[in-house]
This record gives structure tokens, sequence and C-alpha cells, in this order.
């Protein structure tokens, strides 16, 4: 009873690492500067706006969810003064002058930030710790980025298409998006009254009448173009008009009152003016709501709250935690339901065309089967395994999509046409699937590694430091691997630097050597020797076999951890090989009926058929090796690196045809 | 205890054997060397896939088809197989239990087989299909002439002694029809400018399908119907809609030359082998200009081109390539010491707050002898003694004459004036108000741009507005109501008064003169600066702007070569867009070397490079007699089995419309007709996702004719179309199934199997025993479940 609770050197140093990683990521944060919504902004309610309908990028979008777009383009998901996106917007739009200094416009190339930061050296206003701030938040004000050197160093990097060039687009798309002009002109917010489903929407300002040219040689002749809407009642337009101007009117005054009284009467009159075509109330105010509240990417906490009972309650065999775990679980898994359901209902398609939607519903799947897997192994060795296998990889998928906002943008865009059909639609959804229950089987591969270094370290059979070393020097390798294969193939960002190849190459053989000395050498111990458990059989045969079959280990009172998790990746290994290879299949019958090719060699699909690749070898190294269960855990999880290298390199740095998942 | 393994078992039933085939044999019945093939694998397509550079190295130059179809992935997919096929055979019986590995070794093996047979006869390309061409046709015109039906191309029918200039004005792919029946129907509208020899321009209106509805319109006076009572101002004039069939398409990554006599319409075609594709070939670095410090790496080429097939115009004249650029432009650069004067002057124009601009001017090249929007202008005087002859005064000034009264005034134009009521002008009855400036007009049929001022006179009779132009003799008077000059009574200028319009001149003009160059700055004030400049000299014209002159030549001559760009600097996702050539024709009267740049397709002329959208470059070479021969280097095209037409496209879009972004397009669809037989067929729709099969191959919507920002309803003149073929996709996909029905067996079935099994055997032990099984029994067990 006393083991149960021991403190594992190697969980200590996972701690340790994770712990280490989030204060250096905690380090990039910017510090809190900022004063935080202005009374006004404070005593401001949007509320109403929300569920007003914007047309934009051929949709209706609420308010909230519309700002949040742009909003989006222009500081990259981070909040603005501590406001919503929509008091961003309005404000924006109304008080530009007031946001001129203001850290506004964000640069997401770190790079990138530090020439800004360096052309501008000199400038009184640019002092160490401004430009600390600067450079954390990757926020510049409006005004810095429109300086004369920071202009001409813009137009230089704009002309190194392989670089630099997208950051270049993305910050005049910022500052594009962020001129009054463009936020008035593209807040369409009347239907058109005639009704039809393809003419756009207008703007407020075409209902205004103020809408003088400038009287100047070039101007003075032209004729104006009438003011106000043709074919919009005459008194509603009037209505409409007044709202708008006292709305500007009062927040150019920032009288709170006075604009929230011109909110509300915008917000009731805008649905009247064309009814037919102004979408449900409720969705439009789900869709601000979810967008209000992160997309819900805040349920990766729950699933964190779960991880931890569930490890307790598998590692150490503590039932209450059992209980605690997978009430949690159940939680959050309903919670990351809802999101997928809402975003479902608000975007009126399934939530499967970014790479935001790919890695939410990525994990949702990967929810589904362990739901499902839990059903069937509720009376088995293997409960809890998959429900724990699931929490992780949703929490770190919700994780991601919480703390990048910017690589993974939540916002609701159409799907691509050539996304519309039924086998493209089978297929993403097989693959993100079976992408899902890979991570799944990653868990329990880790867990069993865990348990075999836990062994060797009991049995004494390899010295201590060196058993210490081991899992650091895996650490590094894998980092380090990662590192020199992003600057091998790198074509967007910097690579690394001289001296930092120099240590990171130097970090990586050395890291190298050690583990492979370590295989080596632990071979005739800790492998085959004495610690060897010996599956017999795992995956869905001992599921099915172990009813009543004398022949599995699910039939013996105790089996031990080792077998159970070796089971446990098995049933989801063997789940996965057939659904990445099914979602190939259909991947190729899509491709061959839409662009008449069923196989490209895409860097997307040929890491596809890697992962697949790499599985097919764990089967077949099974078959021969003595030591089943560890050679099956470290290819599972070498066959999870391949997947998300496909996941993560490929699509952020390889382009491919596949614009995501 | 029952062994589950299948590995003791299979090895049970595999014995070696011995021999040489044999020894073979044994190999590829190793387990293992099919997980070394499977990494080998797994490495071969990580590197062709993630490292890209690998397979376009100097000695590889391949694409990723090519690399996946090099024979050393062909022999490792056989070695691969052929392990599979002899595993399969010798150490996994063929039992009911393993017929889950066996579905899945077989469905390997039958989808590799069918994707050698896929790829081996794989045909993959694509063609651009024009939507509409004009058919002109008039009672002595012996062949109708063909315009193809995109905005801006024009061509001259001569009739006799009559010409007849017509002139694509614009396309609209969103048409919608008033008249009776078909109100509310969309067409494809083609506007033709058509500008007989005698009498007013007019525009015939197209709409195709609906030939009933063509009818013209006088500029400015609407209908023809309406202003002249008929629909037709020309009808021995006659022009309809065609359509205009594509013939053939292009292969994807291959090369090709095409050749023919200047003149004629047929392309001869020569198939190019082995040219590179990734990395430049040249001979000399003199052949090109590069940035200073480009290491560029020296490798030659020398790659002959045979002609194949009868009827090339090259015959059998030697033709080579001897240079070959992955991405350039043609360039050209200036230096002085030519024949003839031929002024050129670059400036650069500083300020403290923007970057440096530079400008190059050509005195005698009307397009260029301008710049910096207009504000620089460089002129070239025959000697210094007109430097005179230069405008003081870059104001836009109105001079105004009534010889009645002997009044003449010079009336500088200013903003304040726009806006200002009428102005008497002393000692007459008359007075004038400034409406509007239309400077640099283009006009139909003239040359010369016309710039206008739009005054309105008041006299004593009733006033009228006059617009008045900087050549008198396009100054017109209109009365009547409205500004629309077209819509009203357009009349010769009331000579009482006499205005002419003189436009605003560029307020920096650079003279060059043969004793060297000068410059003026006339400002708002009239002339600032007036002085002599040389090369490297910097004036500061205002306070915190200067303008310096680069260089000055008098005699300047144009050196071309392509320029090598940059690698930073080219477009990720432009391929072979940029590619050239550098062709040797021994024409029997010397070697003649030209750079071509590549086509993406090879078209019958210009016409159908419109708007940018396509490049149409053919370089000639003259043989012998003196004649010419075009060339065009593209790719390799072949003939369809039958010609496209198309009859329409559509967009389909989501709420609001087709904004410019793609987010906001549902489907485009192509409705396109195949020639059989000499006969059209129906239209079938092509949209992503739903291709189109016809006589062997395969159609996709592949890309389209985007609309400019400006009018969402100009493009959609053509549709991009992929074509290919797909032998033995079916036989693939049967692999696929069989290998997925035998991963569910072997995963799913299989275990089922032997738990049945073994439940019966124990039954049966525990029945002929009567006792529980023992370790003997579990023997039995195992014999009778046999993995």
């Amino acid at each position: 009873m006393t083991s149960r609770f021991r403190v594992r050197a190697i969980d200590v140093m996972v701690v340790a690492a994770m712990l280490a990683y989030g204060v250096y990521r905690a380090g990039d944060r910017p510090p809190r500067t900022d004063e935080g919504p202005s009374p006004f902004a404070q005593q401001v309610r949007l509320d109403p706006l929300y569920k007003t309908a914007v047309q934009a990028d051929g949709r209706l979008r609420s308010f909230e969810s519309h700002a949040k777009t742009y909003m989006g383009m222009v500081s990259g998901s981070r909040s603005i003064r501590g406001q919503s996106n929509g008091l961003t917007y309005l404000d924006l739009m109304f008080r530009p002058e007031s946001y001129a200094d203001t850290d506004l416009i964000f640069v997401k190339n770190k790079e990138v930030r530090v020439q800004i930061l360096d052309a501008l050296k000199g400038r009184p206003d640019i002092d160490p710790v401004r430009r600390d701030v600067i450079f954390k938040s990757g926020l510049f004000p409006r005004k810095l980025m429109t300086q004369p050197e920071v202009a001409a160093l813009l137009q230089k990097l704009g002309k190194d298409l392989i670089r630099t060039s997208k950051v270049v687009d993305a910050i005049n798309q910022a500052l594009g998006v962020s001129d009054p002009r463009f936020l008035l002109e593209n807040l369409r917010l009347i239907p058109p009254p005639s009704g039809e489903l393809s003419t756009p929407w207008r703007p407020m300002s075409d209902v205004t009448a103020t809408r003088a040219a400038p009287q100047d040689s070039v101007h003075g002749g032209m004729a104006m173009p009438a003011a106000g809407i043709p074919g919009l009642d005459n008194e509603l337009q009037k209505n409409l008009s007044a709202a708008w101007s006292a709305l500007q009117t009062a927040w150019r005054a920032q009288e709170a009152s006075a604009v929230n009284d011109q909110i509300a009467k915008l917000s009731s009159l805008l649905p009247t003016v064309v009814p037919q075509l102004y979408p449900a109330e409720g969705r439009l105010g789900m869709e601000s709501w979810y967008f209000r509240y992160q997309s819900m990417t805040w349920v990766w906490l729950i699933y964190l709250a779960s991880v931890m009972p569930l490890l307790m309650s598998i590692i150490y065999k503590w039932d209450r935690a059992r209980t605690i775990g997978m009430v949690l679980f159940v939680i959050a898994f309903s919670a990351h339901t809802a999101s997928v359901a809402i975003r479902w209902y608000i975007s009126g398609r399934w939530p499967n065309s970014n790479m935001f939607e790919a890695v939410t519903t990525s994990a949702w799947f990967g929810g589904v089967m362990a739901m499902i897997l839990e059903r069937l192994t509720r009376r088995t060795p293997f409960r809890n395994v998959f429900a724990l296998g699931s929490a992780v990889i949703s929490m770190a998928a919700l994780m991601a999509a919480y703390y990048l906002p910017a690589q993974l943008d939540s916002a609701i865009n159409n799907k691509m046409a050539a996304l519309n059909d039924i086998w493209l639609y089978i297929h993403t959804n097989m693959i993100i699937w079976s992408y899902a229950v890979i991570g799944l089987a990653c868990v329990p591969a880790l867990l069993l590694l865990r348990d075999r270094w836990c062994l060797a370290w009991d049995q004494g059979a390899i010295p201590k430091l060196r058993l210490l070393i081991l899992p650091v020097a895996i650490g590094i390798l894998n980092y380090t691997a990662y590192l020199l294969l992003m600057h091998l193939i790198d074509h967007t960002g910097f690579g690394l630097s001289g001296r930092s190849l120099f240590g990171v190459t130097g970090a990586f053989w050395g890291a190298l050597m050690i583990v492979l000395l370590e295989a080596l050498s632990a071979r005739g111990r800790m492998l085959s020797g004495g610690t060897v458990e010996r599956s017999a059989t795992g995956g869905a045969s001992s599921l099915i076999l172990g009813g009543s079959s004398g022949s599995s280990f699910l039939r013996q009172e105790k089996p031990t951890a080792g077998q159970v998790f070796d089971g446990a990746t098995m049933v989801l290994v063997e789940l996965s090989f057939i659904m990445l290879w099914t979602g190939l299949v259909m991947g190729a019958i899509w491709a061959d009926h839409s662009w008449g090719r069923p196989w490209g060699w895409d860097p997307k699909e040929v890491f596809a058929l890697n992962t697949f690749i790499i599985f097919l070898v764990l089967i077949h190294v099974r078959l021969k090796v003595r030591d089943k269960a560890f050679w099956t855990a470290i290819l599972a999880v070498v066959g999870f690196e391949v997947m998300m290298f496909n996941w993560i390199v490929v699509n952020f740095v390889i382009s491919g045809l596949h614009s995501y998942a | 205890m029952i062994q589950t393994n299948p590995a003791p078992m299979a090895r049970a039933h595999y014995r070696p054997r011995a021999g040489l085939f044999a020894a073979v044999s044994n190999l590829f019945s190793s387990v293992w060397l099919g997980v070394f093939w499977a990494v080998l694998l797994f490495i071969y397509c990580s590197i062709g896939s993630a490292l890209p550079a690998v397979r376009q190295l100097p000695a590889l130059e391949m694409t990723e088809f090519e690399w996946f179809h090099w024979w050393p992935f062909n022999v490792l997919m056989v070695l691969l197989c052929t392990t599979l096929i002899v595993v399969t055979v010798r150490r996994i019986p063929l039992r009911l239990v393993n017929a889950g590995v066996w579905m899945i070794h077989t469905g390997i093996i039958t989808l590799c087989i069918g994707s050698f047979y896929y790829f081996g006869t794989k045909v993959e390309g694509d063609a651009p299909v024009f939507r509409r061409r004009l058919k002109i046709e008039m009672p002595g015109l012996s062949n109708p002439e063909t315009l193809l039906a995109v905005a801006g191309n024009r061509t001259s029918v001569a009739v006799g002694s009559d010409v007849w200039r017509i002139e694509v004005q614009d396309t609209n792919s969103d048409w919608p029809i008033l008249s009776d029946e078909h109100k509310g129907e969309k067409a494809y509208a083609v506007n033709v400018m058509v500008t007989p020899p005698t009498g007013e321009p007019f525009i015939r209106q197209l709409l195709a399908g609906y030939p009933q509805y063509t009818e013209d319109v006088i500029p400015g006076k609407g209908r023809a119907v309406k202003s002249v009572g008929r629909k037709l101002m020309d009808e021995n004039l006659q022009l309809s809609l065609d359509y205009e069939p594509q013939e053939y398409f292009h292969v994807m990554d291959t090369w090709a030359l095409f050749v023919r006599r200047v003149g004629e319409t047929e392309w001869a075609q020569r198939p190019i082998e082995g040219l590179p594709r990734y990395n430049d070939r040249i001979g000399s670095r003199d052949q090109v200009f590069t940035e200073p410090h480009d290491p560029l790496p020296l490798r030659s080429i020398d790659l002959p081109v045979a002609p194949s097939q009868a009827g090339d115009a090259l015959g059998p004249l030697p033709v080579r390539i001897t240079g070959f650029l992955q991405y350039a432009q043609m360039d050209h650069r200036w230096h002085d010491g030519g024949n003839r004067v031929n002024p050129l002057l670059q400036v650069s124009l500083l300020s403290e707050d923007a970057r440096a601009q530079s400008y190059e001017m050509v005195a005698f090249d009307p397009a260029h002898s301008q710049a910096a929007d207009g504000n620089v202008q460089f002129v070239w005087l025959s000697d210094s003694s007109k430097l005179d002859t230069l405008p003081t005064d870059s104001r836009a000034l109105l001079h105004i004459a009534v010889p009645q009264a002997n009044v003449s005034l010079d009336v500088p134009i200013t903003p304040q004036l726009l806006q200002s009521p009428p102005t008497p002008i002393e000692g007459t009855e008359f007075s004038y108000r400034l409406l509007d400036l239309h400077d640099n007009l283009s006009l139909p049929g003239r040359d010369k741009p016309v710039s206008i001022a739009v005054v309105e006179v008041q006299t004593p009779q009733g006033s009228f507005r006059r617009w008045v132009a900087d050549q008198p003799e396009h100054t017109r008077d209109l009365h009547g109501e409205g500004s629309d000059p077209h819509a009203v009574d357009a009349r010769e200028a009331d000579v009482r008064i006499q205005m002419t319009y003189q436009p605003g001149s560029p307020p920096l003009i650079f003279a060059g003169h043969p004793g060297g160059l000068h410059f003026v700055f006339n400002g708002p004030k009239g002339r600032m600066i007036e002085r002599d400049v040389k090369p490297g000299e910097t004036i500061e014209i205002i306070p915190g702007v200067s303008v310096k002159v680069d260089s000055f030549l008098t005699h300047a001559v144009a050196e071309e070569k392509p320029y090598i760009i940059p690698p930073a600097s080219r477009q990720r996702n432009a391929a072979e867009s940029f590619a050239m050539i550098r062709l040797e024709v021994e024409s029997g009267q010397g070697v003649q070397s030209k750079w071509v740049p590549f086509n993406q397709y090879v078209f019958p002329d210009a016409q159908y490079a419109y708007g940018g959208r396509f490049t149409y470059t053919p370089e000639n070479f003259r043989l012998a007699d003196g004649s010419a021969v075009e060339v065009v280097f593209s790719r390799q095209r072949l003939k369809l089995p039958n010609p496209i037409a198309m009859e329409d496209f559509e967009l389909d879009t989501h709420i609001g419309g087709y904004t410019g972004s793609v987010s906001t397009i549902m489907n485009y669809v192509s409705r396109l007709r195949f020639l059989d037989n000499g006969k059209w067929t129906d239209p079938q729709p092509i949209a992503v996702n739903h291709p189109t099969e016809y006589g062997g191959y395969w159609y996709f919507q592949a890309s389209w004719d985007r609309p400019p920002q400006s009018d969402p309803t100009a493009g959609m003149n053509y549709t991009g179309l992929g074509i290919g073929n797909r032998h033995g996709v079916y036989v693939q996909l049967a692999g696929c199934c069989i290998s997925v029905a035998g991963m569910i067996f072997a995963f799913y079935v299989k275990p089922v199997i032997k738990r049945r099994r073994h439940e019966q055997s124990r039954a049966r032990i525990s029945q002929g025993r009567g006792e529980v099984p023992n370790d003997t029994s579990a023997t039995a067990v195992a014999e009778t479940v046999r993995l």
C-alpha cells in the first residue's frame, strides 16, 4: 500500500520539464501595462448588437463575430485595452484618433518585430522597457507603423517573397482593416430591400445623407450618387439614419447612456428592414456568446482537471480518483461536444474547414472514440485508459487553440468550393478521427514506457544516473530533431543562425549517441532481461477473446499495468490503422473524381502515407520481436510524432494542396 | 495454455529450402526484409516530400511525380511486392483464420499493380476554353472574319476601299434580358464598337443564345431603335457569336517547341526531352543580367530539338537549346554610344519622409517621356536656343478671346475657380463659369489625347455649355438640358467668344540638348528654378524634396538580355511560368540565337493572351530565303478526341454575392459541349467535384477567368479545364477495398472465429472426457484451432 503513492523520479522530471516550459512561455507574455477598459467602455452595453447581423465574406454573422474576425486581422486576437472586440471595432471606427498611440497592429513574426524596432531605434518614445513590451506583445501602434523608416523597411521586406512578404502582407492588411473608412464600409448591416440573396447588404454610411465629395478640381464636376438606399422605406431610412448619427455623436462625446439608447434602437430597427432575410435571433446570439467566450477553448481546463485524477487512478490504482476523473472527463467531453455542436449550428456546416476546426473536431472525435471504448471495456482492466488518452489529447488540442489564436484562427468562414463534396467530407473526418486515435494510442504507450523505466529503476539493472539521463536525452533528441528538420525545410521563417545551428546540431548528435548507446547496452538487461513482460496478445483480439478464452490476460485476476497499457495501445493502433488507411483511400476516391488524380504525391498525402507505413512496420515488428509491448510503444510514439509532423510542419511550412488537417 | 501468438505457428509451417533459387526465396520470405523495405519506402517518401531540394538537384531535376516514378522507387515497390507475395505464400497457411492477412496482402499487391498501370498510362493536362468568338460577315467579304470575344480585341475589315473598325468594348457575363418572353433571364453580352467608314460609330450588343435581341446603341443617344427607328444602324454588317472550340490540351510537366512560318495558322510541334526544370543552364555570364553578387554556377546545355511532324517550317535545319533559365525576365539596360540620337534620362526623386523613387524617361517615346505621375517630363531640343519654348507656367489656363470687343485674357485655373459663380468678362456682355476639367481623354479613333474644360457661357441670348478643348477643332457648344454632351444637340462653337484650354504641364521639366541638360521648375507662382545640370547633381526643389540626375545619355542604346530574378523575389507558385530557353537556329546563313520565354499555352495569335491572363511571346527567326519563322516555347500538346466548346459559365455565390474573395464563392460551373461526329452534344455541366467523362478523357473544373475587382460582371470569358485519363483506377479501388476488408477481418473477425473454435473444442473435450481440460488437452485445443 505504501508503494502506491511513491513519487517516481521520471514523473518529477516530466512535471518539472512541463513547468519549465510553461514558465518559459509565460516569459514571452507581455507585462500587463494596460490600464484596462475606460469607464465609458465599461458602461457601454453592446449586448443588443450581439443579435445584429452583418453580411461579410459570403456569410451573415453576428456583430461580435464580425468584429472578432476583423479585429483578429488587426491585432491577432489580442485584446485591446481589455475591451471586447465589438467595442474596439466601434471605437476604432468612431474615434480613430484615440488609437494612434495604442498598441494595435499585430506582427506575427518575431524576427520582423526586431527589425521594425531596430528601424525605430533612436526615437525617444522607444526606450528599452517600451521596446520589450512591444516585442513581447507583438503589437505596434498605428502611428509607428506609418513612420517613413518603418514604411521603407516594410517595402524592403515585402520584396522577399520567400521569407517575409507574407508578414508584410498581414501588416498591410491590419493597417487597411483598422482604417475607420474600411470598418464603416464593411459594416454591412442593412439587408437589400430587394430581398435577393446574391445582393450585397449595405453599410450604414449608405443611409446617412452626408456623403459630400471633396469639391476640388478633380471631384468638382462629379455627379454625386443619390444618398440613401433605393427601395427602402423612407420612414425607416430616416429612423436608421437618425439613430446612426446620434450613436456616432454620442460615442464621440463618450456619453454611455445615450450610446446605449441608440444601440438598442438600431438593433431593434435593423431586423425589420427585410425580415425574411434576417437570420434567427437565437443563432446570432449564440454566435456572439461563442466568440465572447474564446470559442469555448477554455474547456481544456476541465480536461486538465480530469487528467490528474485519471492518472491517479491508473498509475496508483486509486478508486476514488477513478470516479472523480471519469465524472470530470464526461463533463469536459460534454462541454467539448457542445462547442462542436454550437459551431456546427452557427456556421451551418460541420466544423471541419480550417485548422482550428480540424484540431478541435479531431480531438472531439478522440473523445467519441474514448467514450465508445470506455463503454465496451467498462468491466475490464482497460477502463479509464482511453478516457485518460482522450483527456490528454483534447486538453493539448484545446490549449493550442486557446494559446495560439493567431495560428489556429477560430473565425468562421465559408468552406472552400472544393471542400463541398460527400467523399471529401468522409475522407477528412475519417483522417482527423484516425489522427485523434493515433494521439490516444500515444498516451498508454508513454505510460508503458514509464512503467518500464520504473521497473528498471526498481530492479537496479541499469545505473540510476543513466536512467535519469535517458529521458532527458530523448527529450533533447526530439526537440533538436524538430528544430533541425524545420531548419532544413524552412522556406518561410528565418531558420537557425550560425551559432545556434551549431549548438542544436551538437545537442542533437550528443543526445542521439546517448540514446543509441543506452539502447544497445540496455538491450540485454532491461528489454529482454528479467523485467520483460510478454504480452501474448493485444488489441481487439484481447478484448474479443477475453470474454471466455483462457488465453487472455483479461481473465487473469490482476494483469500487470504493462499488459493493460500494451493492450490499450494495440486496440487504438488497430483502429487507427484501419481508419487511416480507409481515410487515405477515400481521399484518393475524392481526389480522383474532383481533379482526376487519386494520388498526387502531395506532401500532405505522402506524410499521411508515411504515418501509415510506421503503423505497418509496428504491426510486423510486433509479430517478430520478443518484447512486443516495448517496441509497440516505441513505434506508437514514433507514429504519433510523424503524424504531428504532418499536422504541424507540413501544414505550416511545406505548403501543399491540403489547406488543413 | 493456448499460444495465440501466430509467429511460432507460422514458423512451423515455414521450412527453409536449399539451392540458389531457394536461397533467394528464403531471403524474400523474411518478414524483417519486408519491414526493411517499408522503412526504406518511408525514407524515400520523406526525402521526396519534405526535402524537395534533393530531387531538384542539377543531377536529378525531378518533379514530385518523376521522383515517385523513378526507377529506384519502382525497384523498391517491386521488391516490396515480391517479399509480400513470397512471405504470404510460404509463411501464411491459406486458412479461414488467415483470410484477413491474405486479403490485406492481396489488396496491397492489387493496388500496386493497378497503380503501375495507372501511372504508366497517365496523361494529364489542361486547356482553356474560351466562351465565344465574333463572326463578321458582310457583302463583298469572301470569308467571314473572326475575333475572339474578349474586351479590347480589335480588327479592321476592308471591303474595297472601305474600312470598318471593329473592337470588342466589353463583355458582361450577367446581362439581364428585359424583353418580352425572356424577361428575367441572364445572358452573356458582348458589346462591339463599330466604326464604319462613314457615319458615326455605334455599339452593337450581341447576346449569346439570343441572336434575335442583337441591336445597336449609339453612344450618347441610346438605342438605335429609339433614335433612328431601326434596330441596326448597318444591316449589311452582320455580327454573330460563335463557339470558340478548343481542339488541344497541354500535358503537364512537359516541354515543346512550336514552329510555323509567319502568316500561317497551324503550329508544328517539336517535343523537347531532357530539358532541366529547376536549375539554370547557361554557357557564359554574358548572356544574362544578374545581381552582381550572384554566384551563378555555370552549367552548359546543348540539346537538339528534332521535328516530329511533317510541315515543320524549320524542316531539317539544326535547332538546339543552348540555355535554360528557370525564372527570368527579359530586361533592357542602356549604354551610350549608339549611332542615332536617343536621349535618355534617369532621375531620382528624394524626399525626407519617403523612399527615393527612380525614374527612367526616353524623350522620343511618348509613352515614356513623363514620369512620377506626370510630374516630371523629359524633352529633347535640337539646340539650346529653343530653351525659351519651354512652358513657363505649369498651371492650367483658359484663354478667352472676344474678337468684337478686342478682349483677350488668360485665366489660370485654380480649384477656387471651379466653385466660383459666373464671372463676367469685362468689356463684353458675356460671362463664364468653369464647371469641370477632363485631361488627356482618349477619343476613339484619334491618336492624340484631348483635354477638355467644361465651361458654362452666358450670353444675352441665353446660356449654353461649351466643351473647350486644347485642340480648337474639338471645341463644341452644347444646347439643351443636362450635362451629357451626347444627349443634347452639339454644335460648332459660337464664334463670338473663342476659348482654348491649355492643360497644366509637368512642374519639373528636363530639357536635353546637344550641349547638355537644362532643368526648369514651374511652381505655383510660375518659373521657380531654371539652370543647367550635370549627371550626379542634386537639386533641391522645395525644402525637403530634391531631384537627382542619375544619368543622361544622348545616344542611348538598349541592351536586351534575360535578368535572372533572385530567388527571394520569385513567386512561390509560379512553377515554370517564368522559364525561358536560348534557342539556336542554323539557317544556312549563320547561326541565330534568341531567348524564347515560356508560354503556358500555344495560342493561334495574341488575342488569346487577353488582359495579361496568359502570355503569348513568339520569337522570330529568319531563314536563308528571307522568310520568317516564329517559334513558341510551351508544353507538349495533344489533340482532344472531341473538341470542346463552352456554352456558359456560372458562378454560384454565398449570401451577398461575389466580392472578390474566394470565400464568397460556392461553386464554379462550366457547361461544355463536345463535338461528336460533326455535331455538338447537349451542354454538360462541369463543376468543382463534378467532372465529366467524354471520349476517354475526364474533364475537371480547374481555373476560371476571375473578373477585375471593379466589375464583377466582366471576366468569365473562358474556363480552365483539367483533362486526364484514369486507366486502372478501378483496379486500385478494388485493391483498397480488399485490403480494408482484410484489416477488419484480421483485427475483429479472426478473434471471434478463434474464440468460437476454442469454445467448441473445449466443449468437445469436456464432453468426450467428462472432465476439465488439463495441459495435454490444451495441446489438442491448439491443434484444433490451428492459427
